[in-house]
């Protein structure tokens, strides 16, 4: 065989192969765990798990429980019912897990005001919420009301504007965490109108 | 002359007040959203629960809900009300074949002067309870965007990513139009722990669409959903397992590369470029 054809294709055959074999599993969307299932090492990543006690290919029923799986053997996954919540409201089975108590909205009440702290100009400034509920709008500068417009002055963007804010009974942003939860995003005083909790 | 300037001030004046009112009710006025079983309703079953949805703002004092059987007398009688979901309930005894209207009340709203929208509806009740629960195939595709909004109580643009879910088939004994969907959030930046995240409550919808808006830091990332339906007795589907998931960006986007083909999947091109790089390295080593 010429010496040319015989380097071609100790150089092609490989490539063409690994080629190949790439491309099969780039069209089938085969992944690794696929693999693993092909090789009978667990379940295929798709599909509902069977009951915990099932030999494979038999479901042997047991009490339906949260967890994604067909524990009783109906061919449903996890149709329970939905579970009572303290405050109102109800949880449900989803994705194999309990779902939180509802909320009456996602972060404040619509059209609701706290106050924030600015670094620059006032000091002073109020946020609103918007119409949907989910986010506070941005911090529009305000005059200092009268009892914190000395502390606005004279110790500007501080814990101290923020103490005045609290003791003269507005819900305000913990924007210096006087509360020391570590959570400077988190509202306090009075802001019953203004958290979502019932 | 003097007659035309007060005209034009009364005008002023009462322009002023329509646009706040206006405003006002966009922003927080604590109107209906929905009711089940919804206007015109057929074969409504007689076990049924009537449930009115009010914007999460609204507040429940025991206002009446008058329900009317035909024409006959009005019937009024104070609802649960479930102050997490906004949801007023009533459960009535409705008789089979008779026609009724129900008058959801209005309510009054934290942090709103006005008073929000009622709403007024008729149904028709069928012959057979509702035994059964329903039937949904749950989420099975989704499709997102972010949608930058005017908001009405911050007067700033508001940007929201929108992800538009595909639903599966759903079907109750009761009647599908009466179904509510309760959507949770299974994955995402804020999921706390491993509890799902109800993040809201619709009315089934007429077509196969169903819409969803989440904050930019509620939506960005791995995100995922699942959806369970619920009638008018309370009984829910068991398609809380049917999971959809997407991957979002933060904005903002960049495009400009969009026109360049896309790379082949499987990293082919990788593969190749170390077969050859091995080929090359076992010529140079002789």
């Amino acid at each position: 065989m010429p010496k040319l054809v015989r380097r071609l294709m100790r150089l092609g055959l490989p490539l063409v192969g690994a080629l190949v074999v790439a491309a099969a599993c780039g069209r089938s969307g085969l992944d690794a765990d696929d693999l693993a299932w092909v090789a009978g090492q667990q379940l295929p990543p798709d599909a509902a798990a069977p009951g915990p006690d099932a030999a494979p290919g038999v479901c042997v029923p047991s009490e339906e429980t949260c967890n994604g799986a067909d524990d009783d053997c109906d061919g449903q996954v996890d149709e329970l019912s939905p579970l009572g919540c303290p405050d109102g409201g109800e949880q449900y089975c989803v994705g194999g897990a309990w779902s939180a108590c509802p909320e009456r909205c996602e972060a404040c009440m619509p059209g609701s005001e706290r106050i924030c702290f600015l670094s620059f100009c006032k000091h002073w400034a109020v946020q609103t919420c918007t119409a949907d509920g989910k986010s506070f709008g941005k911090c529009h500068e305000e005059d200092p009301p009268p009892e914190c417009a000395k502390v606005a002055k004279d110790k500007k963007y501080s814990k101290e504007l923020e103490q005045c804010c609290l003791d003269n009974g507005y819900c305000c942003r913990d924007t210096f965490d006087l509360d020391d939860d570590g959570d400077t995003g988190d509202m306090i005083g009075e802001c019953e109108d203004v958290l979502c909790k019932p | 002359m003097q007659a035309v300037r007060r005209w034009a001030q009364i005008t002023l004046a009462l322009s002023a007040l329509l646009f706040q009112e206006r405003a006002e009710a966009a922003c927080n006025r604590p109107d209906i959203e929905f009711a089940v079983p919804p206007d015109g309703a057929e074969s409504v079953p007689p076990n049924a629960k009537l449930f009115a949805r009010y914007r999460s703002n609204a507040e429940y004092t025991g206002e009446d809900i008058v329900l009317t059987e035909g024409s006959g007398e009005p019937v009024v009688s104070s609802g649960d009300w479930s102050s997490t979901e906004t949801l007023l309930s009533v459960a009535p005894d409705l008789k089979p074949g008779a026609s009724y209207q129900v008058e959801w009340p209005r309510l009054r709203g934290v942090n709103s002067a006005s008073l929000g929208r009622g709403k007024t509806v008729a149904f028709e009740v069928g012959a057979t309870p509702d035994d059964a629960a329903p039937v949904f195939s749950g989420l099975s595709a989704v499709d997102w965007d972010v949608d930058r909004e005017r908001d009405d109580c911050t007067d700033n643009l508001e940007e929201r990513y929108v992800f538009d879910f595909e639903l599966g088939e759903a079907s109750d004994d009761g009647g599908r139009e009466s179904l509510m969907v309760l959507l949770f959030q299974t994955m995402g930046p804020r999921v706390k722990g491993s509890a799902p995240e109800p993040v809201s409550v619709q009315r089934m919808p007429a077509g196969s669409r169903l819409r969803l808006t989440r904050t930019l830091a509620d939506g960005e990332g791995d995100v995922c959903f699942a959806a369970v339906a619920r009638d008018l007795t309370g009984k829910v589907s068991a398609s809380g397992a049917e999971e959809v998931c997407v991957e979002t960006v933060a904005p903002p986007f960049f495009e400009g590369c969009s026109a360049a083909r896309a790379p082949a999947r499987g990293g082919l091109g990788a593969l190749a470029a170390l077969v050859l790089l091995s080929l090359f390295l076992r010529r140079s080593a002789r």
